[in-house]
């Protein structure tokens, strides 16, 4: 059976077996839990064998090209070193030792390592005194020569190395400004510079553990998107990140993603609600069914695969530390029948203000047109749109075509603000049964301009620009809540580095849609409402992001 | 006159003194966290140095400004403790040596390794407030996940299997559920290494609960525990009072372990829990049982506390400082021949309580405050104040002047209470 549609393709002197043999390798066999509703997953594990021993924690296993080698960090001198295992001798010899800490190993194709390297001396107001270098920064490790890639008074991590050797992706909180990490890449050429390629910020979100598919055409990586969330694989194309596919579920921790050698398979470190403890999940990205494997007692942590996709190495602590084991897998995910589904779009404007002769009114889908209640001081400046002194309103009593559910929607506005401070200043809050504040632009004591939703319950959910806004200046900003509850802003275009999540209220027919107040009146902005529009899925203009069938498609393609 | 000789007169003033007991001392105790002196700079430099003793005894010596003579110091941020701690050691508690930790980014704060610092920080600074006649004390946060994840503890990651859910069944690193016996065990463990420091008064924050409640105690166990009782699925509304007052069972019973761990210790070790929007008492179930699943009137009427520090008042911003009396009062007279109670002097206001709102409901200058309310709790007989929480400067220098001169002067010893039924 195995010589079935076996096709061997080689780079860089890596073997690599197809995933269809593995499907056929797996032929009978049930040997790790299937996820309860996706019962199609069948993946046979071979025994877990142990690779080192001893005190200390092995960790963060990555296996070399070759496959004759893994490499990973060690503390069982204190700090942690990057060592070798030979997978013939069992010898281990050590790559970067010594004071500081060495992690996080990532192979090159040709057989360098890159890691990471940081060490602080003294304490942090010494360090922050003398502006040293006492971050995190990365470094390659080639014949015997160690080279310093990255440097600075900040955190790079968790690198790997593009399939073509090219360049390095990585996780930085280089000019993050809060509890947060973006993610980064860095060509390996002398001298390159690098760039940040995902910008998150913000108090409890961040991007770690970036790699490119083997056919570089997918990013993969680790999401966290706010205080009450979990971890979530994530994955876009790379030269679109903003437009990521969330791969795990809410409910669920999952971290630490490693593809398969033929891209059609992640596994990762996951945990859900009943597992025993951490585990090694085998997900096929392109249905989402995932399956946990059996790797007995304990933790089982960061998995990687062997160069011919046969085997992973993981790290499990059951005898006290975390140590290195490997164990066959056979993994026989759901076939997918027929080309991938596509979504069809739902995309529409469902209300926009429209001004015209000192009237306002708000404009459904239907391009029915439904007049404004106006309060206060509200003129029609000859540019367009609303003037509101502060003390002007706009409002439109039930306007139809408002009843999101749990979907996609997104909020644009172009504004002028003249003031800010004394409270929050609203532009526009979109009123509901389930909530009088469920969906709202406005702008903070801190000038900031903000986006918010609610989640089930009514908590506030919620997103910032990156900087205050310009007092006097038109801008534009958009708000999106995307079907996961994902919350995210671009102001004149540009995305905004803050995320939230958890925005999952189900919407149902507005009550309300003031423009300058909040529903009860208060918190007014000053400044000119110079266009608004709310709708459901993304707005005209605006790109719509693969389906995670097209995307992963593309992965193996 | 007497007709009594000066040498009687003085062996009978004497033997007075000596029978009646020393009244007790009016206590002013500090919630201190260092980290938020970590980086307050002066002429290009930073004040407080907070990983090293001088820089933790400088600011012991700041907050001695205010009078205060129990320091309750911070002993962790989130589960990462601010002490060589065992418990909390692996992995590494490091960002970013554990990935799924979010490193702090902040200059200063996000450098900061209390958990590496020797000599072992907190046991320096306890030894330094007993050699100072001072009450040494840890203040205790029930849970704290400041941030998402580099407040989250090394043992809380290592044990997922523990952690809280909803009751749409998602699991939250933030915190481990006291429904299992081994959080309960990982918990007294910590107490453990507080006693072996030197704590001697041990003040439980349930305001700072990192967004933990009812709402995420949707386990295995206490979904078992339930059904068991009431032959039904719990409720899905975590706000439902039954629901909470179910899940304050199973708090209630690690305070008691707590207790009881303390207890055991061989010493006399204060324990004081601290709650907040303390309302007047009637027979709703109040904030701190709907909101944190603590019930701790029951822990006073069943004498598991020793002393309870309320946090914050939700006073009526009509009449801020009489509706404060009436709360205080009421919560002193529930306490009466029970336990001890400690009123708030909060500069923090995230409750919308604290000083700065007092200031706006009354346009009183800030620095009044602090020895108006100090003076309002020692009328009403409580046994002192808790201070949330004294940073650099939060409180100025002219209302330390007052807290001292009122602590040194007319408010030194307690104020007798009036038994409501006398």
């Amino acid at each position: 059976m195995m010589a079935h549609d076996q096709r061997q393709e080689t780079r860089t002197g890596i073997a690599r077996v197809s995933f269809a043999t593995l499907v056929l390798l797996a032929v009978g066999s049930t040997g790790c839990r299937p996820v309860a509703s996706e019962d199609a997953w069948a993946c046979q594990c071979g025994t877990v064998s142990a690779i080192t021993s001893g005190d200390g924690n092995d960790t963060e296993a990555a296996w070399s090209p070759d496959g004759d080698r893994i490499a990973f960090q060690t503390d069982r001198k204190g700090d942690l070193d990057i060592s070798l295992v030979d997978l013939k001798t069992g010898a281990i010899s050590g790559i970067a030792e010594g004071i500081g800490h060495a992690c996080y190993p990532a192979w090159a194709p040709d057989g360098a390592l890159v890691y990471t390297f940081g060490y602080q001396a003294g304490t942090a107001v010494e360090a922050e005194t003398r502006k040293s270098d006492s971050g995190y920064g990365l470094r390659l490790f080639k014949d015997n020569a160690t080279r310093v890639l990255t440097r600075g008074h900040w955190r790079d991590y968790t690198p790997s190395v593009t399939p073509d050797g090219v360049a390095v992706y990585y996780a930085s909180t280089r000019d993050n400004t809060e509890n947060s990490t973006s993610l980064w890449r860095l060509p390996l050429a002398q001298n390159a510079v690098a760039t940040r390629v995902l910008h998150l910020d913000g108090p409890s979100s961040g991007a770690v553990q970036p790699s490119l598919s083997p056919n570089g055409a997918v990013l993969l990586w680790n999401q966290l998107d706010g205080f009450r969330s979990n971890w979530r694989l994530r994955a876009a194309r790379p030269d679109d990140l903003a437009d990521s596919i969330p791969l795990t579920p809410a409910e669920m921790s999952a971290y630490a993603p490693r593809w398969s050698p033929d891209g059609r398979l992640i596994a990762f470190t996951g945990f859900r609600g009943g597992d025993p403890g951490w585990g090694i999940y085998l997900l096929e990205p392109r249905s989402g069914a995932m399956t946990r494997l059996k790797t007995g007692k304990g933790n089982s942590r960061s998995p990687a695969w062997s160069p011919d996709g046969r085997e992973i190495v993981f790290e499990n602590n059951r005898s006290g530390f975390y140590k290195l084991c490997r164990m066959r897998v056979e993994p026989r995910p759901p076939i997918l029948k027929g080309p991938p589904a596509v979504s069809p779009a739902t995309s529409r404007v469902e209300a926009r203000l429209a001004v015209k002769g000192g009237a306002a009114t708000l404009v459904n889908a239907d391009g029915a047109a439904a007049p404004a209640v106006l309060q206060g001081l509200v003129t029609f400046p000859e540019s367009g749109g609303l003037a509101l002194d502060g003390k002007g309103s706009a409002t439109f009593e039930r306007p139809l075509g408002l009843d999101y559910g749990a979907g996609r929607f997104f909020v644009r506005m172009t504004l002028v603000v003249d003031a800010v401070g004394g409270g929050p200043r609203i532009a526009v809050v979109g009123q509901y049964a389930e909530h009088p504040l469920g969906w709202q632009i406005f702008v903070n004591d801190a000038g900031h301009v903000c986006f918010s939703s609610r989640d089930p319950k009514g908590l506030y959910v919620g997103v910032a620009s990156d900087t205050p806004l310009k007092r006097g200046t038109a801008f534009t900003v958009m708000g999106l809540r995307d079907e996961e509850g994902g919350l995210r802003m671009y102001l004149d275009g540009a995305l905004q580095a803050g995320r939230a999540a958890g925005a999952t209220m189900a919407y149902g027919p507005a009550t309300k849609v003031c423009l300058g107040r909040q529903g009860s009146g208060g918190c007014r902005l000053r400044g000119t409402i110079v266009a608004f529009e709310t709708g459901r899925g993304y707005p005209p203009g605006m790109k719509r992001p693969p389906t995670r069938e097209e995307l992963f498609a593309e992965a193996v393609r | 006159m007497t007709g009594l000789s000066p040498t009687a007169l003085l062996i009978l003033m004497t033997a007075v003194a000596v029978a009646a007991p020393e009244p007790a001392r009016f206590e002013s105790a500090a919630l201190v966290d260092s980290f938020d002196f970590a980086r307050i700079p002066k002429d290009g430099q930073y004040l407080f140095d907070t990983e090293t003793p001088a820089g933790n005894i400088a600011v012991l010596d700041h907050v001695l400004q205010t009078g205060a003579r129990t320091i309750l110091w911070r002993n962790c941020g989130g589960a990462t403790m601010r002490y060589r701690s065992a418990e909390e050691s692996t992995p590494r508690v490091e960002a970013p040596l554990d990935k799924r930790r979010l490193p702090d980014n902040r200059p200063v704060h996000g450098w900061l390794r209390y958990y590496e610092s020797e000599p072992d920080i907190l046991r320096h600074i306890l030894g330094v407030c007993h050699q100072r006649g001072l009450n040494a004390g840890v203040h205790w946060p029930f849970e704290e996940t400041h941030w998402a994840s580099w407040t989250f503890g090394a043992w809380n990651f290592e044990h997922p299997q523990f952690w809280a859910t909803t009751a749409q069944g998602q699991v939250w690193a933030g915190r481990c559920s006291l429904a299992y016996p081994e959080v309960v065990a990982h918990k007294l463990r910590l107490v453990d290494e507080l006693l072996a420091r030197g704590m001697d008064h041990l003040l439980v924050d349930t305001w700072r609960n990192g967004a933990w409640g009812p709402a995420c105690e949707y386990v295995r166990p206490e979904i078992e525990r339930w059904r068991k009782r009431y032959h039904s699925e719990p409720p899905t509304d975590a706000a439902d009072p039954r629901w909470c007052a179910f899940v304050a069972e199973t708090t209630h019973a690690y305070l008691v372990a707590l207790r009881r761990r303390l207890d055991s210790s061989g010493r006399k070790v204060r324990l004081i829990l601290g709650v907040s929007d303390v309302s007047p008492l009637g027979p709703s179930p109040d904030a701190t049982l709907l909101t944190r699943a603590v019930d701790w009137r029951r822990l006073v009427k069943e004498g598991v506390i020793d002393t309870v520090a309320i946090m914050s008042v939700t006073w009526d911003r009509a009449r801020p400082f009489e509706s404060t009396r009436e709360i205080y009062r009421d919560a002193i007279d529930f306490c009466a021949g029970r336990c001890q109670v400690l009123c708030p002097v909060q500069m923090y206001d995230f409750t919308r309580r604290g000083i700065p709102s007092y200031h706006a409901a009354t346009k009183l200058p800030i620095h009044e405050i602090p020895g108006k309310l100090l003076h309002l709790a020692w009328e009403e007989g409580a046994d002192g104040i808790c201070m949330e929480c004294v940073d650099y400067n939060n409180y100025p220098p002219e209302a330390c002047s007052e807290m001292r001169r009122l602590l040194e002067g007319p408010c030194r010893f307690r104020k007798e209470r009036v038994q409501p039924n006398e």
